[in-house]
């Protein structure tokens, strides 16, 4: 399913990937994330993700996605393009520098930055960012992989 | 007289979570895929560490659950306070996987409480390990206390 040679120039621009978070997304994912940290199905309470007087009544003006979906995003992206050198290995940083709203279609940019050797293998750091429809950044980060 | 919940922010800087040993059954791996949309085979059918592996993103859910167990002395479900806690940052580095069936033992703390731009913040950081003792992922997060600022 990988994936990724050692002859990959630094300044590779990935293939852009655009997701759209759905009212649908963002509750499934209030509701599992409450539910695997309860070790059983439980719906989420209302909040700022499923709820849009509760989100509102924090300061948002509609509802708001978990940071971590975005996250997921490219933590699944890395997985594809890496492989086992992604989870024995690999790095992942992700900053939510603006919130992402229902309906907001995230676009995810990968570059790889460096190829720096370590031990038998090479780490690949990439940068991340992740752009609105507005062609707003709202998440930024940093990634590698060990390629071999 | 009913005492106040105890929230995430009355954690003080070095304060320890209590430690928190986790089984990774099929339903919560199960969990995380639905919730990530995502039924890859590693995580569904097999992977190349030997069997079903443990979505790595489920460092966060971690952290969330160590954090659930500190403030309620058990698994209640996710951290959603009011005001909402906003997650800021995901800093993660992987070392291998959690296997499916495997009870996971994850220690953790509070590093730091502090303001900046008149916002309150607080930085955790994690250890994720394996019932053999191998260290599965080092994680660390940040957490915006409040969007508003006049709550603070």
């Amino acid at each position: 399913m990988t994936q990724t040679t050692r002859d990959l120039p630094v300044g590779h621009q990935f293939p852009p990937i655009t997701k759209l978070m759905t009212p649908e997304r963002m509750a499934v994912f209030s509701d599992m994330e409450h539910s695997t940290c309860a070790g059983h199905f439980q719906l989420a309470p209302p909040n700022i993700h499923n709820d849009l007087e509760f989100a509102k009544s924090e300061g948002f003006p509609n509802l708001v996605a978990d940071g971590l979906i975005t996250t997921y995003w490219v933590e699944a992206t890395m997985r594809d393009l890496f492989g086992v050198g992604y989870y024995k290995g690999g790095k992942l940083m992700t900053k939510y520098i603006r919130p992402v709203y229902v309906d907001d279609e995230i676009t995810i940019k990968l570059v790889l930055k460096e190829k720096v050797p370590e031990g038998n293998a090479i780490r690949f750091d990439l940068e991340i960012n992740c752009f609105n429809q507005k062609d707003e950044l709202v998440t930024v980060g940093t990634a590698s992989a060990l390629v071999s | 007289m009913s005492q106040r919940k105890r929230k995430l922010s009355d954690m003080k800087e070095g304060e320890e979570f209590r430690p928190l040993e986790f089984k990774m059954t099929p339903e919560v791996v199960g969990f995380d895929c639905i919730a990530l949309d995502d039924r890859h085979p590693w995580y569904t059918q097999d992977s190349p560490f030997d069997g079903r592996i443990v979505p790595s993103v489920d460092a966060q859910f971690c952290a969330i659950r160590i954090a659930v167990n500190h403030r309620d002395g058990t698994l209640t479900g996710a951290l959603f306070e009011k005001p909402g806690l906003i997650h800021y940052v995901y800093d993660a580095e992987y070392f291998e996987p959690a296997k499916l069936g495997e009870a996971v033992k994850i220690t953790g703390k509070c590093t730091k409480c502090y303001e900046k731009r008149g916002r309150d913040y607080m930085d955790f950081e994690y250890e994720i390990r394996g019932e053999d003792g191998r260290l599965i992922c080092k994680y660390k997060n940040s957490f915006l206390l409040t969007y508003r600022k006049e709550e603070r």
